[in-house]
């Protein structure tokens, strides 16, 4: 395995633990939806620093992409919120 | 058309990123978003006729459901009790009053004195619950599911049933809760199988059915599920074209990694699908 590739699958690996914690947290704490929120915004905040330490680590970090991961976390909790509000009563 | 394709699609006049991943867009559409979380609310509060959530649980319909299931598993079929549906009435409002949602009440009070407090002797008594439901099929679905509910869906020890269906907060939510007691007062086994009720027969002279029926021109959940549901899709769909497209023409970039993108918003997907179908307990 090319230490490039190894590389790129730790990142990755790391990543989809985050990830899958998250899901796994958010769905647990199904019967408090403010708890399900926190726990998004959680993941998201995790996500972003996740993302901006990956570029750093890389050496390609720039305002523009800590930006950009900015805005995919704040869009992906943002869907969050938007969909637990309609689902509530 | 060329700049709707510009949206979906990298280009050099957009920089080699689809417009709809450029942070401008992306601001818009967080900002669309946020107005519909406030504006969302307001509408649901005062105009509730419009737009809320479809609900439509009753006892009536989650009998018939349990029997339906007893009978397809070749039981006798349990007939409503109201002393049963009384003591699972007083444990709804002890959840709301006390905010809990658990079997045992947070000072030890179990479902038991609930039923003994409503008059029920039993010999043999069980309890489900559910909340957040918008069905009665999708409650009796959700405890079929659990081998522990089910247990008591089709225990042969159980002859009466009781439920209750009521609106209310918990944790500063509005839900909806379901209670589901079972009970015998007679010793087993019982040799003979009683007269099949229909569907709504009741064992006592008076009938305790709760009903929570709600039906709004639009229906909030789905309405909100599926909105979400399809912006989710649509960035992951642009994303992977931009993976696709700039692979191909090899052009270099300092963006944020595509994959990265996708696995965060695919998890905040299967979020979306996954919750919003209520818990058991």
């Amino acid at each position: 395995m090319s230490k490039n590739l190894r590389h790129h699958l730790t990142y990755h690996l790391s990543l989809a633990v985050l990830l899958l914690l998250g899901i796994f947290i958010t769905l647990q704490v199904s019967y408090d939806r403010k708890l399900q929120i926190q726990a998004i915004a959680a993941t998201a905040f995790l996500y972003v620093a996740w993302g901006i330490a990956h570029h750093v680590l890389e050496h390609d970090v720039n305002a523009k992409i800590v930006i950009e991961y900015i805005l995919m976390g704040v869009l992906g909790l943002t869907i969050s919120v938007f969909f637990i509000q309609g689902a509530m009563l | 058309m060329r700049e709707f394709r510009h949206l979906f699609l990298p280009h050099p006049l957009n920089n080699h990123r689809a417009s709809l991943l450029h942070h401008k867009s992306l601001t818009v559409i967080i900002a669309f978003l946020f107005i519909q979380i406030l504006f969302f609310p307001f509408v649901k509060t005062n105009y509730p006729q419009v737009l809320g959530v479809a609900i439509d649980i009753s006892s009536e319909k989650l009998l018939s459901l349990t029997n339906q299931k007893r009978q397809e598993a070749g039981l006798p079929p349990l007939g409503l009790d109201n002393t049963l549906s009384n003591a699972a009435v007083l444990k709804a409002k002890d959840m709301f009053s006390k905010n809990y949602w658990a079997h045992n009440a947070p000072d030890g009070t179990t479902p038991w004195v609930f039923i003994k407090d409503a008059g029920y002797e039993y010999v043999y008594a069980g309890e489900n619950l559910a909340r957040g439901f918008t069905s009665s099929p999708s409650v009796v679905e959700a405890w079929m599911r659990s081998p522990t509910h089910r247990e008591n869906v089709l225990s042969p020890n159980y002859k009466d049933v009781g439920f209750a269906v009521l609106q209310g907060k918990l944790n500063g939510d509005e839900t909806v809760l379901v209670v589901e007691m079972f009970g015998d007062t007679q010793t087993k086994p019982i040799a003979t199988f009683p007269k099949v009720p229909t569907s709504g027969e009741v064992s006592g002279a008076q009938t305790l059915l709760s009903v929570i029926r709600n039906q709004p021109l639009i229906n909030s959940f789905s309405l909100s599920k599926n909105i979400s549901s399809f912006v989710l899709a649509m960035f992951i769909f642009v994303l992977l074209l931009d993976i696709i497209v700039v692979e191909r023409k090899k052009v270099v970039r300092f963006v944020g990694h595509n994959f990265s993108h996708i696995f965060f918003l695919g998890a905040i997907l299967i979020i979306v699908i996954a919750i919003g179908n209520g818990v058991i307990l």
